[in-house]
C-alpha cells in the first residue's frame, strides 16, 4: 500500500509536469511539432499508467478491507455466539421445566431466533473469508441448469415461472462452478423476493464481445418484480444493505455475488427494465487460462 | 444406589451462566453428574480429585485456552486417560475442522447445538 502511494505521487507529479509542458508547447506554436507529438505520446502513456495504478489501488483497498472484515467478523461471531449459547441453554431448560403447552410455542420461537442469529454470524464469515476460486473449464449452461433444478420446485409453488433463453454449447469459461451456483442462487432468490405475488424470471445466456472487443459470455437475468429505486441502486452492492430486513434479509447477497464475479475478472450491472422489473447483466471472459491474483499487469 | 451409575462430567467454561444452565440441562435429562468451574487453573486439581469420566472444555477462555489445559491433562499420569471434548462457539464447521489438527484426537462439540444433540454425542463417547 505504501509503495503504491509513492508511485502514485510520482506519477501525479510527472503527469502535472508533462501537462504543463504540453500546454506551453501548444502555445509556442507549430515549430516544435515533433517534440509536441512525442510529448503527447508520453502524456498518454503516463495517463494510462496512472489509471491502471488507480484501479490496482482500489482493489488493494478492497482486499485490505476484506481482510480486516474477516478478522473482525470472526471475533464478533465468537462474541455473539457465546451469549446465544447461554440463551439457548436457558430456553432448553425452560422447555423441560415448564410442561405447559401454551409456552411451548413461545420457546420454539425463541429457539428459532437464536438459530437465526447464529446463522447470520456464519453468513458474515462466508462473506468475509473470500476464498480463491477453484477453476474448471465449463459450459455455463450446465451450471445454470443445475442451479435451476434446485429452485424450480420452490419457485413454482410461489407462482414464479422461469424461462430459459439459452442452449448448451456456449463458449467455455473457466470458473468455479460452486461459486457460480452461489451467484445464480443469490440472483434468482433476489428476483423471487421482488415478486411476492409471483411473476416471471428469464435467464438468458449468449456469447458476445465486450467493449474491449474481448470474447465473453453474457448472462442476463430479468424479473417482473418491483424494481429498484434510484436511491437504493447506489447502495445495493454494499455489504449489509437490505430493504428486506423484516423478512430476514442480511444484505450480503449482492456483495457476495459481486466479489465472486470480480474474482473471475467479470462484470456485473443491475438495471431497471423499462416495463418494470429488474435486469442483472453478468459478463464473464472466455478462455481465461489463468486468473491472476492481485494486481493485474 | 442410583449415584453409582451417574457419569461424572467436569465442565470448564469462563461463562458462569453457561455452566449453570448446561449443568442443569444435562442433569435433568440424563444420567450425569456435572461439576463446573470457570477457572481453567483449577482443572488439574478438580480432575485429580474427582476423576471425571469426561471433561468438557471451552476452547477460547481469557485466562488459558482449552488446548493448553488439554495438553496439561494429557501430560499428567493421573489425568491422561480422561476423555476430553472441546466445546466451541466458533462460527462454522470450517473453523471446527481447521481446529481438529490442533485438538488432536479429542472430540469437538458445538455450543450452539441442542442439549439433545450434545447428549447423543456424549453418550457415544462414554458407552
Ligand atoms: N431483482 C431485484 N429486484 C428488486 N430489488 C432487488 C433485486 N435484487 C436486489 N434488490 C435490492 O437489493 C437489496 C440488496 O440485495 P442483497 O441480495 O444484497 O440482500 P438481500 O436480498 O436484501 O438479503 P440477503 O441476500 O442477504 O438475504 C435488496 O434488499 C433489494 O432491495
Ligand atoms: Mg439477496
Amino acid at each position: 500500500m505504501k509503495d503504491i502511494n509513492k508511485t502514485k505521487e510520482q506519477l501525479i507529479t510527472e503527469l502535472a509536469a508533462l501537462r504543463r509542458q504540453n500546454a506551453e508547447l501548444k502555445k509556442a506554436g507549430s515549430e516544435h511539432q515533433q517534440e509536441k507529438e512525442s510529448d503527447q505520446q508520453a502524456l498518454l502513456e503516463i495517463e494510462k499508467r496512472y489509471e491502471r495504478l488507480l484501479s490496482a489501488e482500489s482493489r488493494l483497498i478492497q482486499d485490505e478491507k476484506m481482510a480486516s472484515l474477516g478478522v473482525l467478523s470472526a471475533g464478533v461471531a465468537h462474541e455473539i455466539k457465546n451469549p446465544l449459547a447461554i440463551i439457548l441453554q436457558g430456553i432448553e431448560l425452560l422447555e423441560i421445566s415448564l410442561l405447559k403447552e401454551d409456552v411451548g410455542d413461545v420457546l420454539a420461537m425463541m429457539k428459532d431466533a437464536v438459530f437465526r442469529a447464529s446463522k447470520i454470524t456464519k453468513d458474515l464469515l462466508t462473506f468475509s473469508r473470500e476464498s480463491a476460486p477453484a477453476l474448471e473449464e465449463i459450459d455455463l449452461a450446465m451450471v445454470i441448469d443445475e442451479t435451476l433444478s434446485f429452485v424450480d420446485h420452490i419457485f413454482s409453488l410461489k407462482q414464479i415461472r422461469i424461462a430459459r433463453d439459452f442452449s448448451h454449447g456456449l463458449p467455455m469459461v473457466k470458473v468455479d462452478p460452486n461459486q457460480m451456483k452461489q451467484v445464480f442462487i443469490n440472483l434468482l432468490t433476489n428476483a423471487a423476493e421482488a415478486m411476492p405475488e409471483g411473476g416471471a424470471i428469464t435467464i438468458a445466456a449468449e456469447s458476445a464481445k465486450n467493449i474491449h472487443n474481448r470474447k465473453i459470455v453474457r448472462i442476463v437475468i430479468t424479473d417482473t418484480g418491483h424494481g429498484i429505486s434510484d436511491e437504493d441502486k447506489q447502495r445495493i452492492f454494499d455489504p449489509f444493505y437490505t430493504t428486506r430486513k423484516k423478512s430476514g434479509g442480511t444484505g450480503l447477497g449482492l456483495s457476495v455475488v459481486k466479489g465472486i464475479i470480480q474474482k473471475h475478472k467479470g462484470d456485473i450491472k443491475i438495471e431497471n427494465k423499462p416495463g418494470g422489473g429488474t435486469g442483472v447483466i453478468i459478463e464473464l471472459p472466455c478462455h481465461v487460462n489463468e486468473i491472476k491474483e492481485g494486481v493485474a499487469e | 444406589m442410583q449415584e453409582k451409575h451417574l457419569k461424572k462430567i467436569l465442565l470448564v467454561d469462563d461463562e458462569t451462566n453457561f455452566c449453570t444452565l448446561l449443568k442443569l440441562n444435562l442433569e435433568k435429562r440424563g444420567p450425569f453428574e456435572v461439576l463446573t468451574t470457570t477457572n481453567p487453573n483449577d482443572v488439574m486439581k478438580l480432575a485429580k480429585e474427582n476423576k471425571p469420566d469426561l471433561i468438557l472444555l471451552d476452547i477460547l477462555m481469557p485466562e488459558m485456552d482449552g488446548m493448553t489445559v488439554a495438553a496439561a491433562l494429557k501430560g499428567n499420569k493421573d489425568t491422561k486417560d480422561i476423555v476430553i471434548a472441546f466445546l466451541t462457539a466458533l462460527a462454522n464447521e470450517e473453523d471446527v475442522r481447521d481446529m481438529k489438527g490442533i485438538a488432536g484426537d479429542n472430540f469437538i462439540f458445538s455450543k450452539l447445538g441442542t442439549t439433545e444433540e450434545l447428549m447423543i454425542s456424549i453418550s457415544r463417547i462414554l458407552i
